[in-house]
């Protein structure tokens, strides 16, 4: 019998493990880089001070503790505080800064690739169009990013300090496009509705008048929710250069800059914010595979 | 363009861009202070100097032997990752497809860059530059490779395609080695690990892009007394918002841009299937 359930459970199974694995993998890394934890945290700590500072980082009984000890007050909205970024400061209070600027970059660019992978289905993207998102979508997003700041910074808002509207809607663009994300999609969704057109079943339905789309997308929305989902969390990830650049105030440059100044709880947070959402997304595509399959699988009324 | 002329323009396009690494200083130029501005490639030949008076061919060279090595071990990974994930769906191992199935997955829905920065702060001082971020990039990228040739390979028919090949009476090596992988897996493989090299030397670029605009930490992919194609970027990036006399920076770095893709182009059209 063909095990169609392997690949969904595995996904729900990650969807749900991985905001708590991923965390306990970094306290992990913690401990395994060279030297002791509290001098590699703070090289200039000494006596009563160290002593004090490791109590308080929770960094004196092990990577188990640590974790322990992080997931039980994340739990209650408490990331801890900032070790070295800005010392003191709430994690909590730092990410909700940047969470709301790097949800809105990201829906928006993960909007505009939906609406690329919908009208690519329904075929109301012209060839010239396609042609035109391809060649611009080879450009880096790095490349696409210095000019947008450029231009912003020329043109638009030249003593920027916040972020505006602007830039997170020119970020947006440029995460959808650049890299060939948004050309990427078009291309794979029009594969597998070709793919999937050629075949016979279809060629009798559309003898019979029914549409293309109709028939083959219970048998291809799997793969094609599939690609998006693997083509969003590119863009999480390139999003953080993005933001960057474009001096978007968002959780992308906590992580980077909480990473190089080793401001562990920051990073943590960070990086629990991200693996959340590809949580969320893995669960997503993972219903849509279970709820596809079963509707393919129930027998037609009648049938024993 | 014929599969030769592809080729051509491949190889020719690697030589570009690997061969400068092997003749770069190994310091660039001091800063020189006393410099008004850039010098464009006529009055500096051969492609002029960035606003310090440093001779952007210096640039080039480092930058060159920055990413060159670690853009190949990760193209690298992920052509034999690959394979060997389109060789597993020709077995007839359910469990192995089964783990390797899980450990995909699970790879697969890291956010990679984030396990990158993370993996770059994790490492000692020494051991820091791209190599390690560049394979860290490749095994995560891995998994959609090893998916699609999979995906591949079952379209051949799986194991009954190797029944069937054996029933012909060839060889179980000539059948994976030249049928599966030779004819079949070659484009997807070769694509596959084309983009990845793309990816790390434009990652490259971004991560010291974002390093030189925050001055108070260290270069992630490369010593301090290196510089790479970003610091063609973030020099060029001054003619646009600040009018200063460094377009030719911007030029070279759209040019070095526009070399990685040529190869990348170049290389899969040379490796397409018949």
């Amino acid at each position: 019998m063909e095990r169609w359930w392997i690949r969904p459970v595995v996904r729900l199974v990650l969807a749900v493990a991985l905001p708590f694995l991923v965390p306990l993998l970094i306290a992990g890394m913690i401990w395994a880089m060279p030297g002791d934890p509290a001098t590699n945290v703070c090289p200039d700590c000494t006596g009563e001070g160290m002593l004090q500072m490791v109590k308080d980082r929770n960094l004196d009984q092990g990577p188990l503790h640590f974790y322990s000890e992080w997931m039980s007050s994340m739990v209650s909205g408490d990331f801890g505080r900032s070790w070295s970024f800005q010392s003191g400061e709430e994690v909590a209070y730092l990410l909700k800064s940047g969470i709301g600027f790097t949800l809105k970059l990201f829906l928006l660019g993960g909007l505009i690739i939906l609406a690329g992978a919908f009208l690519t289905a329904v075929k109301w993207i012209p060839s010239w169009l396609k042609s035109g998102i391809r060649l611009v979508g080879m450009l880096p997003g790095l490349v696409l990013s210095l000019a947008a700041i450029a231009v912003y910074t020329v043109y638009i808002n030249p003593s920027a300090m916040e972020t505006t509207w602007t830039q997170v809607a020119m970020g947006a663009l440029i995460l959808a496009i650049a890299d060939a994300a948004l050309s990427g999609t078009i291309d794979g969704v029009d594969e597998v509705i070709e793919t999937e057109g050629r075949r016979r079943y279809v060629q009798i339905a559309i003898l019979r008048g029914e549409s293309t789309l109709q028939n083959i997308l219970p048998n291809t929305l799997p793969a094609l929710v599939g690609q998006v989902r693997a083509r969003m969390l590119s863009l999480l990830s390139a999003a953080i250069i993005i933001e960057m650049i474009l001096k978007i105030n968002g959780v992308g440059e906590l992580l980077v800059v909480g990473a190089l100044k080793q401001d562990f709880p920051l990073v943590m947070a960070c990086t629990f914010f991200y693996v959340v959402i590809s949580s969320v997304m893995l669960m997503l595509q993972a219903v849509i595979e279970i709820l596809v399959a079963l509707s393919i699988r129930k027998s037609p009324k009648g049938v024993a | 363009m014929s599969r030769r002329v592809a080729l051509a323009v491949f190889l020719v396009g690697m030589a570009i861009l690997v061969l400068p690494g092997f003749f770069a200083p190994e310091f660039l130029t001091a800063k020189d202070g006393s410099v008004q501005g850039a010098l464009g490639p006529l009055a500096a030949p051969p492609l002029g100097t960035d606003s310090f008076g440093r001779p952007l061919l210096d640039f080039v060279q480092q930058g060159s032997r920055i990413v060159a090595g670690p853009s190949l071990v990760a193209a690298l990974i992920v052509m034999v990752l690959g394979a060997l994930g389109g060789l597993l769906a020709c077995t007839q191992s359910s469990r192995l497809s089964t783990v390797v199935q899980v450990l995909g997955e699970t790879l697969g829905a890291l956010p990679r860059l984030v396990v990158v920065i993370v993996v770059v702060r994790v490492l000692p001082e020494e051991w820091r530059g791209l190599m390690p971020i560049a394979v860290a990039w490749a095994l995560l990228t891995a998994p959609g490779a090893m998916d699609e040739a999979a995906s591949v390979a079952s379209r051949l028919g799986g194991s009954r395609f190797v029944e069937a090949m054996r029933a012909h009476g060839f060889s179980r090596r000539r059948i994976y080695l030249v049928h599966i992988l030779g004819y079949n897996l070659r484009p997807v493989l070769i694509r596959q690990a084309a983009e990845t090299f793309a990816q790390v030397i434009f990652l490259e670029m971004a991560l010291s892009y974002v390093s030189m605009m925050q001055t108070d930490i260290s270069e992630l992919t490369h010593g301090s007394q290196e510089e790479g194609w970003a610091g063609i970027l973030y020099d060029g990036y001054s003619y646009l918002a600040l009018n200063e006399p460094t377009g030719h920076s911007l030029g070279l770095g759209l040019v070095l841009v526009a070399l990685v893709l040529v190869v990348v182009r170049s290389v899969v059209y040379a490796g397409r299937a018949r």
